[in-house]
């Protein structure tokens, strides 16, 4: 039992696997956020300086599928490259055992907690009566 | 668990100073990250997302925007000369620290470029 508990904890805590997958992915998230960020920074924080977004028009814009699917693949490659970020981290400055799986188990859960939020968030928008404006 | 100590101490040129600064400006997107969709999340109701959205419309907050955007550019700029020490031989010694200087000033610049009209929106 003990010797199953630590091949599990030796398997999934890092260190374990060689984490090339994830250095890997690291690289290809970062260009695709690369590349949403701009079209996000723009209509978020360029396009009407000085002014901050009201709820009619997100949801105006949230009541579309493609901002939809924007946001959401901006959402999932974000939580992804930074929640990853912080497992390099926990490899670089964490050697305890214990510490490295609790706070990588703390990380999924966050990660896991916050997709669901993001889900929550943008799904339920849709085009109300009388128009985007109403 | 074993792990690996490196055997050397750090040195202060500027390739450890960029990544100094990608890990630093990681860690602070990654939090703001968490905050920014727990904020956004009050799009639940109107009258919550419109009081969320009057906190965040005082001058502090358009003044901490600016430091989100230098936060970001130096990531992202920072992040693509990554890619291109991976995997475009940027990382040859011949021209590490000019490639690492290059990048910097291309960060400066987009920087600038960004802030003046958010610099010109906290006198709105």
């Amino acid at each position: 039992m003990a010797t199953a508990i630590r091949g599990f904890i030796d398997r999934y805590n890092g260190s374990g696997k060689t984490g090339a997958f994830n250095w890997f992915f690291q690289r290809i998230s970062g260009v695709v956020l690369l590349v949403l960020i701009v079209g996000h920074f723009y209509i978020e924080h360029f396009y009407a300086p000085g002014t901050i977004p009201t709820y009619n028009v997100v949801a105006g814009r949230l009541a579309s599928l493609g901002w939809k699917l924007f946001d959401l693949t901006f959402v999932i490659f974000a939580l992804w490259h930074g929640i990853n970020g912080v497992f390099e981290f926990i490899d670089d400055y964490v050697h305890s055992n214990g510490w490295r799986l609790s706070l990588r188990a703390l990380f999924w859960f966050v990660g896991i907690l916050y997709l669901v939020l993001a889900l929550l968030t943008i799904l339920p928008f849709s085009v109300p009566q009388g128009g985007i404006n109403g | 668990m074993a792990y690996y100590r490196p055997p050397a101490k750090y040195r202060w040129h500027a390739g450890f100073v960029a990544w100094l600064l990608h890990r630093i400006t990681g860690l602070l997107l990654i939090l703001y990250l968490f905050l920014h969709e727990w904020l956004i999340s009050t799009l639940q109701s109107k009258s919550s997302f419109d009081a969320a959205m009057a906190v965040v419309a005082s001058p502090l907050f358009k003044l901490l925007e600016i430091g989100l955007w230098a936060a970001v550019i130096y990531h992202a700029v920072n992040g693509i000369r990554v890619v291109f020490v991976n995997f475009f031989h940027a990382a040859e010694r011949s021209n590490y620290n000019i490639n690492v200087w290059v990048f910097w000033i291309i960060a400066a610049i987009l920087f600038v470029i960004g802030a003046i009209p958010m610099a010109k929106g906290l006198f709105y």
